[in-house]
């Protein structure tokens, strides 16, 4: 009787149920099956990489988080991406992360939650907090942010590495153990930013930094007098406050990348003096120089220079040739905008101009040797000349007549190739 | 199953130009046969070097066997080549080097990939065994999506990832089945290894 009962009642409710269903599925919707996750790790080499390529780089970091195998993997399969930079910088002591690409749009910030927000995009941002598994309770915070650029570039490679440092509020003695980190080596280029800097702070640095980096000062005020044996030995040098700087400061550049002086007092005078000893120096300098174009004279620049100009795409050149104490070599002079162009090139090298377009200066360079083997036949004609008031010979005037001839050919021989002789300069058309 | 009762892909009639056009016929490996336009194959880069490697003609196509493809199931065969017909003739993309990649997903591939994450999972290995440069973007691209906004927690759960102690249990585990004797090799290496040695033997 019971289970007779049972029976009933199951089979009432079933009925109920099977009424219901249709209103249930019409208010609520067929109830979804909950969907499986997709085996990442088990996806083809290729096809990991691809979805790994598609995320951003915050996704990509967090899920390199997810575990050390996962981890291993990302490192794996990343490959250096030529557009991208790292920068470690430092700011009232504190670190960021950041990743850029082609040095304009940021692709990843990381940093404490309690610094302030820097008009970035929260979505880019990684949260120092979110990387506890990657610190450790017996690092300092110093070594913490170490690793954590360390773990970053592993997972993202990236092709310039620079440690940007904020002056204001940096205390020598957190300066002294960020650079006592031997990791921090890592990176390629330093570059300051700020309003002030003690003298002692920025010789730790200067000691620090090897020759072979870059060493750019762009924003604080440097000590007024400031002096460094190294201020001028690094592959890339930039200051933009170069008021400091003297002429004969830059006379101890080695095979320097690239120089940017802004805020310097040269004067034409002595921006001559410079190219005089680029002229004689026994090694290369520099391959480029930016400096300010202030009160500028290029004749006074180039007094006593054997020099040609040429006016083409836009652009005003004045070439100079190296002695022959070393390799040749040009020195391309480029007044333009407010800034001095300086730029060392092989006599067969071209340049790339700021357009895009493509400057070759052989033919500068065989004017050059015309005009110095010309200046050394006007020498030549002047000591024949002293020579003269003493002892006035025949010979000695036959022989004046054979050089002023042998110079009156070279020029005749220039005019013939586009070459103009006007108010005492050398232009090539 | 015969030719006439194949699972034919959608072909857009009015858009087949006048000439001749050659269909191949495939099989998948539940025995589901496909024909696919000539046009349509040259988004598979193996499918397109093996259909010129066997140089066949009109006839053979009708004639000869289909062209078995093992490893990959009627369903996701289906999926693959309709995604072929539907961008037949379009330019196999190049990767631009951008970060992250840019791979827009079109409406149609995101139609035909409102799957489960199992057939998902199919259909990404599929488009990397045919090397269909452009469906394994799109595919990895709805893969990758899937990790927006998630803590390293949630993209465990998401894409089924072991944690490190889970790791840790199944190399145990694996260590623990291995050939005894295999142990015995791995430990004594190990040890030497610890004694400072740098060969085995």
């Amino acid at each position: 009787m019971t289970s007779m009962l049972q029976k009933i009642h199951s089979l009432f409710i079933s009925s109920v149920a099977l009424i219901l269903l249709p209103f249930y599925i019409f208010w609520v919707g067929i109830p979804k099956k909950k969907e499986k996750g997709i085996p990442l790790r088990n996806l083809p080499t290729l096809a990991l990489e691809e979805v790994i390529k598609s995320m951003s780089l915050p996704e990509r970091i967090r899920l390199s988080l997810t575990s050390k195998r996962m981890e291993r993997t990302l490192c794996r399969l990343s490959r250096k991406q030529p557009s991208l930079s790292f920068h470690l910088a430092v700011k009232n002591e504190q670190f960021v992360l950041l990743v850029f690409e082609n040095a304009k749009s940021t692709l990843l910030i990381v940093k404490d939650e309690t610094m302030e927000n820097q008009d970035v995009e929260r979505d880019i941002q990684v949260k120092a907090s979110e990387l506890v598994s990657w610190s450790n309770p017996n690092r300092s915070h110093i070594q913490d942010y170490i690793n954590f650029s360390k773990k970053v570039l592993n997972i993202i490679p990236c092709n310039s590495l620079e440690l940007v440092v904020i002056t204001d509020n940096l205390s020598s003695q957190f300066t002294r153990e960020l650079l006592a980190e031997p990791d921090l080596k890592i990176f390629e280029t330093l570059r300051f930013y700020g309003k002030r800097i003690v003298g002692s702070t920025l010789k730790m640095f200067m000691d620090w930094c090897d020759t072979s980096n870059s060493f750019i000062f762009v924003g604080p005020k440097m000590p007024w007098n400031y002096r460094h044996n190294k201020a001028f030995k690094f592959s890339t040098i930039g200051y933009g406050d170069a008021g400091w700087v003297k002429i004969e400061n830059l006379f101890s550049m080695r095979n320097c990348e690239n120089v940017l002086l802004e805020g310097n007092r040269f004067s034409p005078k002595e921006y001559n003096r410079l190219v005089k000893y680029w002229i004689n120096c026994e090694h290369e300098m520099f391959r480029t120089l930016r400096s300010d174009l202030n009160r500028i004279q290029m004749s006074v620049v180039l007094k006593d220079i054997v020099y040609v100009v040429n006016a083409s795409l836009g652009y005003t050149f004045f070439v100079v040739a190296s002695s022959a104490q070393r390799q040749p070599k040009l020195l391309i002079i480029q007044p333009y905008d407010t800034f001095l162009y300086f730029s060392t090139l092989s006599p067969e090298e071209a340049m790339v101009l700021g357009s895009g377009a493509v400057k070759s200066f052989a033919r500068e360079y065989e004017v050059l040797n015309v005009l110095c083997k010309m200046k050394s036949l006007k020498d030549n004609l002047k000591l024949i000349g002293e020579e003269g008031t003493t002892a006035d010979t025949e010979e000695m005037n036959a022989k004046k007549t054979r050089v002023s001839a042998e110079i009156a050919e070279l020029k005749d021989g220039l005019i013939a190739n586009n070459v103009a002789f006007r108010n005492g300069k050398v232009r090539v058309l | 199953m015969s030719v006439e009762n194949a699972p034919v892909v959608d072909v857009d009639e009015a858009a087949i130009p006048v000439e001749k056009k050659m269909y191949y016929r495939f099989e998948s490996n539940d025995k589901k046969e496909f024909r696919v336009s000539e046009l349509a194959i040259q988004q598979s880069e193996t499918l397109n070097r093996l259909v010129e490697a066997m140089g066949y003609t009109s006839e053979d196509v009708e004639n000869k066997p289909a062209i078995a493809i093992e490893n990959i199931d009627g369903k996701t065969l289906k999926l693959v080549f309709q995604w072929c017909e539907h961008h037949k003739g379009e330019a196999i993309p190049v990767d631009d080097g951008s970060v992250p990649k840019i791979v827009e997903i079109p409406e149609f591939d995101a139609k035909l990939m409102d799957i489960d994450n199992g057939l998902l999972f199919k259909l990404i290995w599929a488009a990397d065994y045919l090397n269909i440069v452009q469906l394994l973007n799109v595919s990895c691209k709805k893969v990758a999506n899937m990790a927006q906004g998630k803590t390293p927690a949630q993209l465990r759960r998401v894409y089924l990832l072991p944690s490190d102690e889970e790791d840790e249990a199944a190399k145990r585990a694996a260590q623990e089945a291995q050939d005894p004797r295999a142990r015995e090799v791995e430990e004594e290496f190990e040890e030497r290894k610890r004694q400072g040695g740098n060969s085995f033997f």
